[in-house]
């Protein structure tokens, strides 16, 4: 089975097979994201020939005798209320019979994911597919937070790319996996989910009322690793992410963001505290209205962070 | 005669206290309210009791008090889970025949589905079967849910009432714990 696997085939039970081979053929892995949430493969609709991506949501055994569990519910429910030129479309859930408890999505198929871009000596310019690239990726963004959804686990794989003459024609956000939809009267809510990497300093620092300014950063931080080809921050985990954010962008005070050093004595152990960088240095190739952006992104507060919709209108993306 | 004044009365902006607080999401209240209007008209279930032969108002007022009992047997807290459960029945019920021998078993799947979907410790499937006095079996609950989904197209990211009572006891300026006091009202 392991050497199949090698193959490019995704690897199905034989209940999975019988759901899926009615309808669908030409099987082909695109990506392995682990256990928790299944492989994501590309297959071919058999009467139209048409190509999608197919993602199986498969119950763990020892949740099964609950139903659906709470992840699978929220993960679906989520998708069927988004329809965005910019998030990818889910075309279908399968329905099946008790015998087999997985999940079937059927979504729109798009060829790359800019984690695999970024990883491939590319003859475009990167620079000039940033302004492209964010107005799409904001725009997407926007309509979700208008809707009140935060996505949680921003990362260069989950943004998905097609080309066309050497220009993104296509961006579509994905994996929902861990989205959540905020719904008033609000409560705290898990800091527990996404990449370290491209988490904000709100959820590193354990704040559990944070807000959609959470995808705004993780944004930022996609940004800042197109320019400059490697990931802004690189590290394990939280306490190591968080000293290379104050490294690079001072720790934060009491002015910049008000009442974060009382709470936090992760903070009051900076001490001297850390001056800010000069972006501009850091990133040399990046054009004055890009860093204004790039640092309203990254900004430490999260309540005087840049929103989608703010974003939008700033110089740097306007055509 | 009606004297009315011409000045209109100062309309207080509920949400400035909160605009410290991140928790309050104060920048996309406003924006998640004008959103809810619209898909509460999109999701509204029509009038189904003349489409369903077995079943009238009355029962669905039986299956609902019994929902109730059930949603305070279980300890849910706060509301969400039943206005939720009971969204989700009316919504089967305008699309799909049900005879009244599976009632009850519409709203167990339901509430299974809403407090899985609300609540951080749901109740399991057992506690259900118990509760309803071994009416219906572990394995017909799991199709029910499986059924509903299906016929719901997975949509249970829905304003319920309950989501616009907690905004316009805010507005009443009324404190929020009397919102844990919201009698079940449905």
């Amino acid at each position: 089975m392991e050497e199949i696997v090698h193959l490019g085939i995704p690897f199905l039970t034989p209940d999975q097979w019988d759901v899926i081979t009615p309808a669908y053929k030409d099987f082909e892995l695109i990506r392995s994201e682990g256990p928790r949430f299944g492989d994501m493969f590309k297959c071919k609709l058999k009467s139209t020939k048409e190509v999608v991506a197919m993602k199986i949501l498969t119950i763990p055994e020892d949740q099964k005798s609950n139903g659906i569990p709470y992840s699978i519910l929220n993960h679906v429910s989520i998708l069927k209320t988004l329809n965005h030129p910019n998030i990818l479309k889910l075309h279908t859930v399968l329905r099946t019979d008790l015998d087999v408890e997985d999940v079937f999505l059927v979504f729109e198929y798009i060829d790359v994911s800019l984690k695999k871009f970024l990883a491939t000596p590319f003859p475009i310019d990167v620079i000039k597919l940033g302004k492209p690239f964010l107005r799409q990726a904001l725009s997407g963004l926007a309509y979700l937070h208008v809707q009140k959804i935060i996505h949680r686990n921003l990362k260069p794989n989950n943004i998905l790319l097609s080309f066309q003459n050497h220009e993104i024609s296509k961006l579509k956000l994905t994996d929902f996996g861990v989205a959540k939809s905020i719904e008033p009267p609000l409560s705290p809510y898990s800091i527990n989910m996404g990449n370290p990497c491209y988490k904000a300093p709100e959820l590193l620092l354990g704040f559990t009322n944070y807000s959609t300014a959470v995808d705004i950063w993780s944004m930022g931080c996609i940004f800042a690793e197109m320019i400059k080809l490697q990931p802004l921050f690189i590290g394990n985990d939280g306490p190591k992410i968080l000293t290379e954010i104050f490294c690079l962008l001072g720790t934060p005070t009491e002015e910049n963001w008000p009442g974060v050093a009382s709470l936090c004595s992760f903070i009051q152990a900076f001490d001297p505290p850390i001056k800010p960088k000069d972006l501009a240095a850091e990133f040399p190739k990046l054009e004055p209205d890009g860093l204004d952006l790039l640092s309203r992104m990254l900004c430490l507060c999260p309540n005087s962070r840049i929103s989608a919709v703010e974003a939008l209108e700033h110089p740097y993306l306007r055509p | 005669v009606i004297y009315m004044t011409n000045k209109p009365k100062e309309i207080v902006d509920i949400d400035a206290g909160d605009a410290n607080n991140e928790l309050a999401a104060v920048e996309y209240l406003e924006d998640i309210y004008k959103f809810y209007k619209i898909v509460e008209n999109e999701n509204r279930p029509h009038d189904y009791m003349n489409s369903q032969p077995e079943i009238n108002a009355k029962m669905r007022a039986i299956l609902i008090d019994w929902l109730v009992d059930l949603h305070t047997k279980f300890q849910l807290s706060p509301k969400e889970a039943l206005y939720l459960t009971i969204n989700i029945v009316d919504r089967f019920l305008a699309v799909k025949l049900v005879p009244r021998r599976e009632l009850q078993l519409v709203g167990i799947s339901a509430m299974l589905m809403a407090s899985k979907y609300e609540e951080i410790w749901p109740p399991e499937v057992n506690d259900f079967v118990t509760l309803s006095d071994y009416a219906y079996t572990h394995e017909q609950i799991r199709i029910m849910e499986k059924t509903i989904l299906g016929k719901l197209e997975w949509t249970l990211t829905v304003p319920t009432p309950f989501a616009f009572l907690v905004r316009f006891i805010k507005a009443a300026s009324a404190s929020v714990s009397s919102v844990s006091g919201v009698p079940s009202v449905v």
